[in-house]
This record gives structure tokens, sequence and C-alpha cells, in this order.
């Protein structure tokens, strides 16, 4: 943690204390909420998508100025199946859109940084992607490993703990237990799940020889391995995704928690495989989750209220753009060919239509987020 | 495929995949430390499952996860929305010798003999998500800050293999989109993790406005044998929330329910079961009315637990029976931390 990170972090914990909590809505204003629209907005993405639910946090850290039972959205196991230099060409795409302000200046990326310094950016880009490249590799081997799994026992287990102290490693073959294992036919096997001490590779071809046409042969006991199901199982990366209110920023803040397929907590460096390159080093930092102390991954929010206003605005001008067009449409049906001003002056009913509601706050915020964070599979809902 | 096999075919669950935040260890950590102390006592835990994440690619599926929290020590604490419990024990030894000599295979069978007496007792009736459980030991060093865990979800097995009269189908091939509608609106009012839905024959008046009703097994159990089976009774699905992900396969937790039912409900040669499936997703009621599967299984049961034995440890990533461990140095080291993210 950088010490200016550090320093910030605890300024900002000192004036949140202090700070009074936002009363009236300036969503409009400054893209910043209130927590009540906080909670509306999140009680509209819990209606919607499911997979979002409120959650209370830890006991010790309740914020009072959240409903006890609402005090952030949490969606687990978010599968993210590639890493974020596979998206490299959406994101170049994404970043013009980004950057197309009146003023060159607001985008969530800070764009003079990449004017000014842009040979040193592609420079970081280009060790961005070396270092992706060589986690593609071993993640390959691991994968061929799992495989073809009766050739490298153990090799899995050195691979996930390589961290510092290899002297103590333990080696987990000691904690299997063999009396355990007894003959379960209601067991579906799985790909990972293989019956001890035989050759998989030829129960498997036994049973894609044999199928299900013939499942009573193998009631005493003896397990035939589905051969179809099994390989829709792809162990993926899976993401903890939470979404807290940040009372100094008065914005949604997202938190990120992530595994590897073998549910190992993923380092930070390897959380950054997962975000695009352009805001890996710069707006994502490691910090403790305001609701659950475990420290997270997490995009700075000291920009997200006026990326979100843009946003907001955008979205209104566009639904003003195809209502008037819808109007023009409607004039012209009618034979005027100029229609007049005054008839495409706006109902009140139309205005409120055009206008972006709290409620869609969070649904644009995901959108926003699934920018910065490309690889996790979740904008599935708007 | 199970559509082009034979009936009977032996009936296969899902098993279920263990799936630990580490705000749950975190949070062990500081029980075990203010707490716990040295006690080995279990404790209640609850786990939980929720609606799947939708299906990203067709060739991709996630394993049926049992998710434990920051809140699974407080079992008493409701449930958020839409998810259903997974009630469980915790056992933490304190040293590695200890957890290595938990008697597991005991341990296993004495709670599959707990279920059993909750099954025979009509608890079970009384509060069907008794039916799941699950048991976890662990050991926690708090040094290295490396957790070793080991997860069972306790079946009971019965001797007799059971066997599946008809291969799971979506339950829109049978009833009506109104029906499947219906039994998903209701559901999602009650949320319940077991019950029974009520769907009304075909001759009877009631079946064109699609009175669907859902019953919980309590209500069920009340009624005379002869209201079931009557020419013109309405058709009786016993239905729960499915955490499985397969299409062809129903998930773990129908085996103790089949169980349950079979020994309750011996009058029934067949048993037929609805499974619920929750996936969120893109134009909801589609997928949810496609997810919803019937199933019927000819439960060869028993009438005492001696006829049965119980299985479900969870085997590791590797495949085979053994504990897991996670390293959560990077996560909970400040030393660490401060190098990693410098």
């Amino acid at each position: 943690m950088s010490a200016s990170h550090t320093i910030h972090s605890m300024f900002k914990g000192v004036a949140e204390y202090w700070m009074p909590v936002l009363q009236s809505s300036n969503f409009k204003k400054k893209g910043v909420l209130t927590p009540e629209e906080f909670v509306a907005a999140g009680d509209q993405l819990v209606y919607k998508c499911r997979t979002w639910q409120w959650a209370s946090g830890k006991e010790n850290m309740v914020k009072p100025y959240l409903p006890k039972d609402k005090q952030f959205l949490v969606t687990k196991n978010v599968p993210s199946l590639k890493r974020a230099s596979d998206y490299a060409l959406n994101d170049a795409k994404e970043e013009i859109v980004e950057n197309d302000d009146d003023d060159g200046e607001g985008g969530w990326v800070s764009t003079h940084v990449k004017e000014k310094s842009d040979k040193k950016d592609n420079r970081a880009k280009v060790e961005e992607v070396q270092e992706i490249d060589t986690f593609d590799d071993t993640g390959g081997e691991e994968e061929q490993g799992a495989e073809n799994k009766t050739a490298v026992n153990g090799k899995e287990t050195e691979d996930d703990a390589d961290e510092e102290d290899e002297d103590d490693i333990p080696d987990m073959d000691d904690f299997e237990e063999d009396n355990l294992a007894e003959a379960d036919p209601g067991m579906l096997l799985t790909d990972n799940i293989k019956e001890d001490g035989k050759d998989t590779t030829a129960t498997k071809s036994d049973n894609k020889n044999s199928g299900q046409s013939s499942p009573l042969t193998n009631t005493e006991g003896k397990i035939i391995r589905v051969s179809e199901p099994e390989d829709n199982i792809e162990k993926t990366r899976t993401y903890d995704i939470s979404i807290t209110y940040d009372k100094y920023y008065r914005t949604p803040r997202i938190f990120l928690f992530g595994y590897d397929k073998n549910r190992q907590p993923l380092s930070p460096k390897q959380i950054m495989e997962d975000i695009s390159a352009d805001h890996a080093r710069k707006t994502v930092t490691v910090d403790p989750h305001p609701h659950l102390e475990v420290p997270h991954a997490s995009i700075h929010p000291c920009r997200h209220a006026p990326v979100m206003l843009r946003i907001c605005e955008r979205m209104e001008e566009e639904n003003m753009r195809t209502l008037l067009k819808a109007k023009v449409a409607e004039a012209k049906k009618q034979g005027k060919d100029t229609p007049k001003a005054e008839s495409l002056k706006l109902t009140k009913e139309e205005a409120e239509r055009v206008a972006i509601r709290i409620e869609q706050y969070l649904f644009l915020f995901l959108k926003f987020i699934s920018s910065v964070i490309p690889t996790i599979e979740y904008d599935y809902t708007f | 495929m199970a559509s082009e096999s034979p009936p009977p075919s032996i009936a296969r669950f899902q098993p279920l995949a263990s799936c630990v935040d580490v705000s749950f260890w975190h949070t062990l950590s500081q029980k075990k430390l203010e707490e716990f102390k040295l006690s080995t006592e279990s404790v209640p835990i609850v786990g939980t499952f929720g609606p799947a994440p939708p299906v990203v690619k067709s060739s991709a599926s996630v394993p049926a996860r049992i998710s434990l929290g920051p809140n699974a020590f407080k079992p008493e604490e409701l449930l958020q929305g839409g998810e259903y419990p997974f009630w469980g024990q915790l056992f933490n030894a304190n040293t590695v010798e200890e957890f290595k000599a938990f008697n597991k295979k005991r341990m296993i069978d004495d709670e599959g003999k707990a279920l059993w007496k909750d099954i025979e007792s009509g608890a079970c009736t009384e509060d069907p998500s008794r039916l799941n459980r699950f048991l976890l030991i662990s050991y926690a060093n708090l040094k290295t800050h490396r957790y070793y865990y080991w997860f069972a979800f306790p079946a009971l097995n019965p001797a007799k293999v059971l066997t599946v009269e008809k291969p799971m189908q979506p339950l829109s091939g049978r009833f009506s989109p109104e029906v499947i509608g219906q039994i998903f609106k209701q559901h999602a009012r009650k949320a319940d993790s077991h019950f029974v839905v009520e769907v009304p024959s075909e001759k009877s008046a009631r079946a064109r406005e699609g009175a669907v009703k859902l019953l919980d097994l309590k209500a069920f159990s009340r009624m005379p044998p002869s209201a079931r089976k009557g020419p013109s009774s309405p058709i009786y699905l016993f239905a729960f929330a499915d955490p499985a992900t397969l299409k062809e396969y129903p998930g773990w937790p129908l085996r103790n329910y089949l169980m349950y039912l079979r020994y309750c409900f011996p009058d029934l040669d067949v048993i037929e079961v609805c499974i619920v499936r929750l996936r969120d997703g893109p134009a909801k009621s589609a997928a949810a009315a496609a997810a919803a599967a019937a199933a019927a299984a000819a439960a060869g049961g028993a009438t005492n637990y001696g006829e049965y034995t119980t299985t479900g440890w969870e085997p590791n990533a590797k495949g085979r029976l053994g504990a897991r461990l996670v390293d959560l140095k990077s996560v909970f080291d400040p030393k660490t931390l401060a190098r990693t993210s410098a």
C-alpha cells in the first residue's frame, strides 16, 4: 500500500466521522447519492436480479446511516472465464466512448496522463500483457494437469501455495483417508471426483462405449462415469462482489474478492489480471472491506460521481433523442413537414419517462464498472 | 444422455460443493480466540444456497454450491430473501493432529442417525429444512493463516439401490406455462425448501382457472391417503429447491428428501418430484420454466436406520476423499499484504 494511499485512507476515515450524512438529493447535479437513495436503488437491483442480495455484515461494523439489514449489496460466485487481456479490443473501444467528452478532462481515466506519457503507458501495457501471458501458460498447464490428473498428483497444491515459505507447505495427501471410500451409487461423478485407485482414463472410455445403456450391470456398487454432463462443469475463477455506500464520496463503491478454481483466494496481483489495464494500477486499491474487515480489492470511488453523472446525462440525452425522433415521425405522418417547436415540447409525463430515475442508478453503475472489470460476467441484467 | 437411457436406471445426484467465504474464516479465527478457546464442542452453523448465476455460456456451468458467509455462526438470524439453509455442525480442532484424528466415519454415521431420528419423530415434517445438513471439521492455524477443513453432506444411502422410473424432464412438457408460472410465483412468496405442489386434475372444473396450490409437508401429511388418490383428486408433486446446476441430474438434497418421503408416505409406489431451480437471468419466466423439472423415482427405501449407510464426505480438489487447505496468508498477514500491494 503506497504511503499516500494510506494517509488518504486515514484522512478519509477521520473526515467521514465528522462529515454530515448527505441529506438532500444531489443525484441530478453531482451524481452522488444519499443513503436513502442508495437503499432505494439497491432494493430495485435486488428485486430485478435475484443474485444480488442485501447483507448486514459484521455487527460491530454496522453503519448507522443505513438500515441494519441493508448495509451493503453482495453477489457471490460470479464466474470469470477469461482474463482481462482477452478483452483488450473491447477495452480500446470503450475507452474512446469514455473520453468523448466536451472538456476532455473529466474522463474516468484521467486523460492527461495518457496523452503526456503515452510511451510510458504503452510500455506498461506491454509489461501487463507479458505478465498475463505467463499466467495463461501456467493456467493452461494446470488445466491440462487436471485432465490427466493421474500424471501430476501433488503438483497442483504446490502451484497454489507458492507463497514465500516453501519450508512448511503441508502435504495434503497426508490428509486423505481411504477407509472412508465406499460405494455410493448415488453420487454422480463429476470431472474432478474420481474413484480411488482406478485408472480414470479406462473408466472414462468404458463409459463412452457403454454409456448408460446398461446401467443395471453396475448395481453392485460399481460406479459408472457419466460422460456427458460433467464435461460442462468448467472450473473457473469466481468473484464475490459487493457494493457498499461510501459516505465520504457519497457514491456506491465496489469491493471484489476472488477465488481461483480450487477455491483458493486470489492474491491482489492475480485480481489485477481481471481488471482492464488502464485501471489496474491506478484506481484499484486493496482496502479492508467496511463491513467485513477482510481486505478486498476495490475501485477507488474518487471519480465515481462525475462519471456517473455523465453516464446519466448521456442516457437521458439518448432517451430524449429517441423520443424526439418518434415525435417528429409522428408529426410527419400527420402531414406537417416541419413540425413546430411547440409540438415538440415534452409533456410532463414524457419528461418523467426520459429522466433517469434513482432506481436505475445501480444498474448504470454496474454498467460502468463492467468497463473497468470486463472479465466478470455479471452485466446480464440491464 | 439421460433421455436415451431405458428405464429404470440408477438414480444419481449432483454432489454439493462447499464454498467458504474468507470472512467466515476471519470470524472463525476471532471466535476461536475470544469464545471457543480450547473447546472442541460442536458449534451450530448455517450454510446457504441461493439462485444460481445465469448460464454465461452453454458449455460452462458451475458446481452446486453451499456457501458459508460471515453470518454462518448466527443460525437464528433470518436468512436473506431467496436463500435456503443448510444446517451444520462445526468441529474445530486445536491441533493438526487432533484434526487428523477425528473419526470421520463415526461422525457422519452419527449425523445420519440423528437425521433418521428427526425423520421418524416427525421433526422433519415440522421443519423440512432439517433434511439439509452438513458437518464441517476444521483446524485454524492462526499463526500461518492456513485453514484445514473438510465438509460432509450426509446422505442416507439405502441398501437397495434407488432407481429412476422416468428421467428428468422439463415441467413445461407436462403443465401449461400458467401452471408453472403459478408454482414459481407462489414459491417466491413462501420460499420453503421443501413443499408439495397441488395441481388440479384436468377433469376437475378448477383446472381451467389454473388453481395451483403449494402446501407445506405438514398439511400434506395430515391429509387422508384417500384424498390424495381419488380419481378426480388433484395431482400432487413433491417439490424442493435444488442447488444443482446440471440439466439431466437432480441435486444432492433430493437423496434425504426421497428417504424421508419413502418413510412418511409408504403408500406411494413411485415418488414424483418437482425440482425447483432458481436461476437468475434474462427472460426470467422462460428460463425458470425450463429449469423446473419433474423426475419420478421409485425409492428403494427402508423403515429403520439399520438398512442405511450414510455417505457424503466431500472429495478434495483432486477428487479424492481428503481434507482441503486454504492459505490466507496473502489476505490476513499484514506483512505480506504490505509487500504485495506496495
